[in-house]
């Protein structure tokens, strides 16, 4: 599964690279667009009532939404029962989705985040056994890079920026990112006032804005 | 510094993390209702964010699971939809989702002020593609204000119902394609209320002949209370 034997380079900066490596990136460039492309094309089959496209989405797809969901749910249980609603909501709305807007995983994933997200805060699992220092420490460690290498591009900007935040808003928002944490649980969890929680993480926003959209 | 309180990008990253809880969440969702333009940036931060899901190790799931998922589309009478679903005719070209945030004090002034959140009733309709419909509820006027819905089909009308627990559909009205639709909900508010169902059919242009729905229902979602 993962075609990087390496990880990638911890503190290269996201400039675009030239001659060998461009050509390389280029071709992985092209398979990325492939892969979305087969997404979105079994997500149109979907739309058009074809069960058959909807077990191939889910034998593609369901083990990155359940690992979504595991995270969030912090229950296997849990998670099993939001992984269902997200592909029958996925069945349900297929059509509904829009290729101008998001990519098709991302769309995919955000349902299954506010699926998980709302059947945590249904049962106010707020101090959920989730091992969310494990979690970010995994995402820190960043080993399983990811198989393709425009998504890696992406994701070095994304941890790029994130290292130029406060040290306590990065934390934050990967926590709120992994664990699908609101102000209340985070502000909590630290024991600090929520309106702290709120700046941190306000300020952390808008630069890691200004980072990815402006690269500095 | 802080960015400004009303920063809308701020805001919309705040919604695609998830930080937004009770009535800022319901207020953001309205946003989204109101301004194109903000459910665009809440969109781009998904993007931006996406690249963290990547780093973490996926999970396959049990191996039983896509059976059970199987299951329940295949005419599971639990739902009250499932007769819709198998009255779905071949499929339409339509793009449909419904968000419906009803607030049971109206609409809330952004940003929030803190403190206990106002109790609402939420039901997610078709997300993460929540601009497509969206619904609010105005105390003051008992209006639901829905609106309009994505519907390529050219010779059908989207119809907005309401499903009582355990009871049969209650139409809400054709939803306009173009601008937002004002129903009066009278009577019918009583409906709107916690694990109440709210679903659009495709019907023929004018709405259902028969009072029930009778095209493919292309969105629906629970009420329920955050």
């Amino acid at each position: 599964m993962k075609r990087l034997s390496r990880p990638a380079p911890e503190c290269r900066t996201p400039k675009f690279p030239v001659s060998q490596q461009a050509m390389e990136d280029a071709e992985a460039q092209d398979l990325a667009d492939i892969r979305r492309a087969h997404v979105a094309a079994m997500l149109a089959r979907v739309a058009s009532d074809d069960r058959a496209a909807l077990r191939e989405l889910y034998d593609r797809t369901s083990a990155k939404l359940f690992g979504i969901c595991m995270r969030i749910c912090a229950d296997q249980q849990g998670a099993e029962d939001v992984l269902q609603e997200v592909y029958i909501a996925v069945w349900n709305r297929a059509a509904g989705y829009d290729p101008e807007r998001s990519s098709p995983i991302t769309w995919l994933a955000t349902i299954a985040r506010n699926r998980a997200i709302d059947w945590r805060r249904s049962r106010q699992k707020i101090d959920a056994a989730l091992p969310i220092d494990a979690a970010s420490s995994v995402a820190d460690a960043a080993i399983d890079a990811p198989d393709r290498i425009d998504e890696a591009r992406l994701a070095a900007r994304l941890r790029a920026c994130l290292g130029t935040l406060d040290p306590r808003a990065e934390r934050a928002i990967r926590e709120a990112y992994y664990g699908g944490f609101s102000y209340a649980d985070l502000a909590k969890r630290d024991a600090v006032p929520q309106g702290t929680m709120k700046s941190w993480i306000r300020r952390g926003l808008d630069r890691l804005r200004k980072c990815l959209t402006d690269g500095g | 510094m802080d960015p400004p309180q009303d920063d809308p990008d701020v805001l919309a990253a705040e919604l695609a993390l998830g930080l937004l809880e009770g009535s800022e969440r319901a207020a953001a969702l309205r946003l989204m209702l109101a301004a194109p333009a903000f459910a665009r940036r809440v969109d781009a931060w998904r993007e931006r964010l996406a690249p963290l899901d990547d780093v973490m190790p996926e999970l396959a799931p049990p191996a039983g699971l896509w059976r059970l998922i199987e299951r329940r589309l295949g005419g599971d009478s639990r739902t009250a939809l499932v007769w819709w679903r198998a009255a779905t005719a071949a499929a339409t070209a339509l793009a449909a989702a419904l968000l419906a945030v009803i607030a049971l004090r109206g609409p809330a002034p952004l940003p929030m002020p803190a403190g206990v959140p106002t109790p609402q009733l939420v039901a997610q309709l078709g997300a993460p593609q929540a601009t497509a419909l969206l619904a609010v509820y105005e105390d003051q006027a008992g209006n639901l204000i829905v609106r309009p819905a994505v519907v390529n089909a050219r010779d059908r009308d989207a119809e907005l119902w309401v499903i009582p627990k355990g009871g049969k559909p209650v139409s809400l009205g054709v939803i306009a394609r173009d601008r937002p639709t004002h129903v009066a909900l009278g009577a019918r508010r009583g409906l709107l209320v916690r694990d109440a169902v709210l679903a659009v059919s495709l019907e023929p242009i004018g709405g259902s002949p028969t009072g029930q729905p009778t095209g493919p229902v292309v969105a629906q979602g629970t009420i329920s209370t955050i």
